[in-house]
């Protein structure tokens, strides 16, 4: 071996997958891959699951591909390495996984006993759920995003707390 | 799954579409969201050879504002938006999958040989679908099928009449409760039976919207009972107060003036007798309330016991995975909170709210007795002041929530840094996170400058607000009196109970949040008090006696999982012969801490069964099991005290011989004489932190002071370097003879000596057998074997 020094990026080996690598497509109501190796094959994958590294700071970038086993077939820097077709479909896949529905007003907001009842508008029509320990259960990422969690699991997001208007505001103000 | 009286009428019309009769369904589940994320009503329908999507809404609509609630829900109309069927047999696979909101159900479909989302849901019904999928996959032996349905298995219908209109009329209506719902888990007890609503939490089966304040009440004072005697005179004692509170004003007001000072009055000149009077009222009020007061002060501290007490037996007594639950896990740190605002409550408002209740309703009566055109004068501000207040607490209470979050990031970033102090120093972001403190506590200087300022300007107005309609009341009334109308004793005693008025009205503007957190508060120790453990003992539980226990442990096909929704472990089965000392090897987080914790039965286990000596754990007594199997963790938890209270913890009677026998198998007994208090060195919080090492060995001291037949190491002795871990394997060796041992580690090494070891990978024992039987099998261990040799190579160290 060569007395080079190993930067960072040898050591991690991560792969990154681009349009001479990888080929996605449209398979069943999800997305398969044809992924080529090191060693130059090719293996076709019937499904691949698509994670964000950030998905809050930069959706479609950064990229985990990973097959059934959950191990990652690569990494894909940014969509925009891939053709407009094939980013049209890494697209909808993960737009569907990672739909969140966003919280545009709150209707109405109860507390009663530890649990706490939301009717919200969202961009996904008129929502509502329950909370338990309410101030727990909304995250609030940055100085201006929130994200709520439900009693079951659900969660649900507000894009800009300032955007909202004065009532609603209001409203979630107490648990923030 | 799903009750099939829950299926709205219109779902089976749809599906008759298809030739589908409502007797042709095996099972139905009710997904609720559709591709958009917006609420709705889906049911899947799953017959002998189709599975037929019902997409549509159930407008549901509780009565919310009705002051009597509905027994029944309101279903207004189901109305159908998509209809569509798949072949079952072209679909396997059957799989519900997380996303980042809501869960989707997926299928394998051979004939497009593609993968295909079936519906999608919130998680509230992930589980049914699991259970769903479960089903359709066919696989045998989940547990629980239909356990209470009689009817069992539906024998197959073949689809008779076809695509043919199917028959209408008398069969229209679903009269049938289920009757012909096969294969389906009654879980009708999800509901509330009020008002219908899903419970939010299934294993606390309290619906929040319909419990009644009347049960809370009789709870709290459930806790009362006891003190009933002293309650009755407590009660007693406020209805004197309140009553000399009310008649003092007119003996030394109206009464004094009108009677002793002015000529003509009956008492004309008698000072003296005024002022006996008025200090024997203080003499008896002073009396009375000292009576209360010591009242007071011996049952409450009692009733704030007997609270804890009940409480913490009650927290005690769970389950683990009650702990563990990450909901319910918020809700233990709020206990002892909500214990002293209910102890709060009884001490300093509830006492209170009677007097005044009472004084306020005695004092109003008599100003209406005594004149009531001034009573209107004087009480036509009390309204307006009491909103005037609620308003003002309401913003003072935002404000105050608003210092207390501030307060809350500040310090939580204090001690954050200070307990980081060396990643801070490491990385050089001191200034960094200087700025950070100084932006939150900017932050908090600014909150606590808002409500000073608030409190400043706004309560004054309010008070100024009263002193109006005192000076309004003084004004009315003192032309009454030179007219003549109102003698001058009685303005004197009118504006005495006018401001008599004042205090109760803030003290009731305050009470109704010291009651509305009574209640939540009661509401949630309720919640606690009344979960049940998920884990317990049975009633007829054997016990083994410990000349009887040999230590024979065997897992047949356990599967577990900490949710229901994810399994950890699946169909484990292991044979552990009596005295056998066995290794379980594996990956981080591929379960094998799990199965320690399933045969000390701090969890139950979903399917499958482990026995000791034959019989089944669950049958066994807690302290049975507790006495005979001693485990040592990977989490080892020091309790606050001396070492020695922390060796003797699981043998409280052991003598000092017994504990340095076991502290010097586990090799803590060398470091602990060299520490200056020796084994009085005290633990804990300001005293001495012993290291990762250490600790271990003290819990593995612990662990053996219980002489155990069975002994778990999981991970025992992870934090110890390899020459002191060779040194305790050798005193544990002898130990170890004629004791089961089960020792857990991904250290190789460690697991040398073992009889037989088990791989487990995902949950599985993935290969089994002696050190040299899995070399030779080349797998999982192999790999392992060779990793780990070959990092110690190396280093220099495997020559």
């Amino acid at each position: 071996m060569k007395d080079s020094v190993f930067t960072l990026a040898d050591a991690a080996g991560i792969v990154y997958l681009t349009k001479d690598t990888a080929h996605f497509f449209k398979e069943g109501d999800f997305i398969g891959a044809d992924i080529k190796g090191e060693d130059g094959e090719t293996t076709h994958h019937l499904r691949v699951w698509l994670h964000r590294s950030f998905p809050l700071d930069m959706p479609f970038e950064y990229i985990s591909v990973q097959n059934k086993d959950q191990e990652e077939l690569g990494l894909i820097k940014s969509i925009s390495d891939f053709d407009a077709d094939e980013r049209d479909i890494i697209t909808a896949e993960l737009e569907r996984k990672y739909y969140t529905p966003t919280v545009t007003k709150i209707i109405t907001l109860k507390e009663t006993r530890g649990f706490s009842f939301w009717r919200v508008m969202t961009d996904a029509g008129e929502l509502s759920f329950t909370l338990q320990d309410t101030s727990k259960s909304i995250a609030r990422v940055g100085a201006d995003r929130a994200f709520i969690f439900d009693i079951c699991g659900n969660r649900y997001e507000i894009r800009s707390l300032s955007a909202l208007d004065k009532n609603s505001y209001r409203k979630l103000e107490l648990y923030l | 799954m799903t009750e099939f009286d829950r299926i709205p009428k219109e779902v089976f019309s749809e599906a008759e579409k298809f030739g589908v009769l409502q007797k042709d369904i095996l099972f139905a589940a009710h997904a609720d969201k559709n591709p958009e994320g917006v609420f709705c009503d889906n049911w899947v329908l799953v017959t002998e050879d189709e599975i037929i999507m019902v997409g549509g809404i159930n407008l549901v609509l509780p009565k919310e504002n009705g002051r009597k609630r509905d027994k029944q829900r309101l279903t207004v109309k189901y109305s159908k938006i998509s209809l569509d069927r798949m072949d079952r047999n072209d679909l396997s696979d059957f799989k519900t999958e997380k996303q980042i909101s809501g869960c989707i159900m997926t299928a394998y479909n051979k004939k497009t040989e593609g993968y295909c989302l079936v519906t999608y849901l919130t998680c509230q019904y992930e589980e049914d679908f699991q259970e769903l999928c479960r089903l359709l996959n066919n696989k045998p032996g989940s547990s629980d099928e239909a356990p209470e349905d009689s009817e069992g298995q539906h024998p197959p219908h073949p689809n008779g009449p076809g695509g043919g209109p199917p028959p209408k009329g008398g069969h229209g209506p679903h009269g049938g409760h289920g009757n012909h719902g096969p294969v389906r888990r009654k879980k009708d007890d999800d509901y509330c039976p009020k008002c219908g609503r899903r419970f939010p939490d299934p294993h606390n089966k309290i619906c929040p919207h319909c419990i009644d304040k009347a049960s809370v009440v009789k709870r709290l004072f459930f806790f009362a009972r006891k003190y009933i005697f002293s309650v009755i005179i407590i009660l007693l004692a406020m209805v004197a107060v309140s009553a000399i509170g009310v008649v003092s004003p007119y003996i030394s007001s109206g009464f004094f003036y009108d009677q002793v000072l002015t000529k003509g009055g009956k008492f004309y000149g008698e000072v003296m007798l005024v002022i006996f009077l008025i200090v024997s009222l203080r003499i008896a009020s002073l009396l009375v309330d000292m009576v209360n007061n010591i009242i007071t002060a011996r049952i409450v501290p009692k009733l704030a016991y007997d609270m804890k007490k009940t409480i913490f037996d009650s927290v005690e007594k769970l389950s683990l995975g009650y702990f563990t639950n990450r909901r319910t896990g918020a809700l233990m740190n709020q206990v002892t909170g909500d214990a002293n605002t209910i102890y709060w409550f009884f001490v300093d408002g509830l006492p209170y709210l009677i007097v005044n209740v009472l004084q306020t309703v005695a004092v109003a009566v008599l100003m209406f007795f005594i004149d009531w055109r001034l009573s209107i004068v004087a009480l036509i501000f009390c309204p307006l002041c009491f909103w005037l207040i609620k308003l003002l607490s309401l913003k003072m209470k935002k404000f105050h929530a608003k210092r207390y979050s501030a307060a809350r990031s500040m310090n939580g970033q204090l001690s954050d840094v200070l307990a980081g102090v060396r990643v801070v120093k490491a990385f050089s972001r001191e200034r960094d996170e200087i700025s950070r403190f100084n932006q939150r506590s900017e932050y908090l200087a600014e909150t606590d400058k808002k409500i000073g300022l608030f409190a400043g300007t706004a309560y004054p107005g309010v008070t100024f607000l009263f002193t109006l309609s005192s000076v309004l009341v003084l004004g009315v009334g003192g032309w009454f009196v030179i007219k003549g109308q109102m003698t001058y004793g009685t303005l004197m005693t009118f504006t005495a109970y006018s401001a008599m008025l004042i205090s109760p009205l803030m003290f009731f503007v305050n009470i109704t949040q010291s009651i509305t957190n009574c209640f939540n508060a009661t509401y949630r120790l309720m919640e606690v008090m009344d979960a049940e453990p998920e884990v317990f003992e049975k009633d007829d539980a054997q016990s083994i006696s410990r000349e009887d226990f040999r230590g024979c442990v065997s897992f047949c096909d356990v599967t577990f999982g900490y949710d229901k929704t994810r399994k950890v472990i699946e169909d484990v089965t292991m044979d552990i012969p009596a005295g056998a000392k066995i290794g379980i090897v594996g990956h981080t987080g591929a379960g094998k801490s799990t199965i320690a914790n399933l045969l000390i039965r701090l969890y139950d286990t979903d399917m499958g069964r482990i026995t000791i000596d034959g019989i089944d754990v669950r049958d066994l007594t807690f302290d049975t099991l507790r006495k005979n199997i001693a485990i040592v963790s990977q989490e080892t938890y020091l309790f606050q005290g001396t070492i020695l209270d922390n060796i003797r913890y699981a043998k409280p009677e052991a003598t000092m011989e017994e504990i340095i026998t076991a502290s010097k198998i586990s090799g803590a007994h060398d470091f602990i004489i060299k520490l200056p208090d020796g084994y009085a060195t005290r633990l804990g919080w300001g005293y001495k932190e012993l290291s990762g090492g250490e600790r271990q060995r003290v819990s593995i001291a612990r662990a053996i002071l219980r002489d155990p037949k069975i002994l778990i190491l999981d991970e025992a002795t992870s934090a110890m370097d390899t020459k002191t871990e060779r040194s305790i394997q050798a005193a544990l060796e002898k130990l170890t003879q004629n004791r089961t041992t089960i020792m857990i580690a991904h250290r190789l090494s460690t697991l040398r000596d073992c009889e037989k070891l088990f791989v487990i990978e995902h949950g599985k024992v993935a290969e089994e057998g002696t050190h040299r039987e899995l070399i030779q099998q080349k797998g999982i261990y192999f790999k392992l074997y060779t990793l780990q040799y070959q990092a110690l190579k190396n280093a220099g160290v495997g020559e």
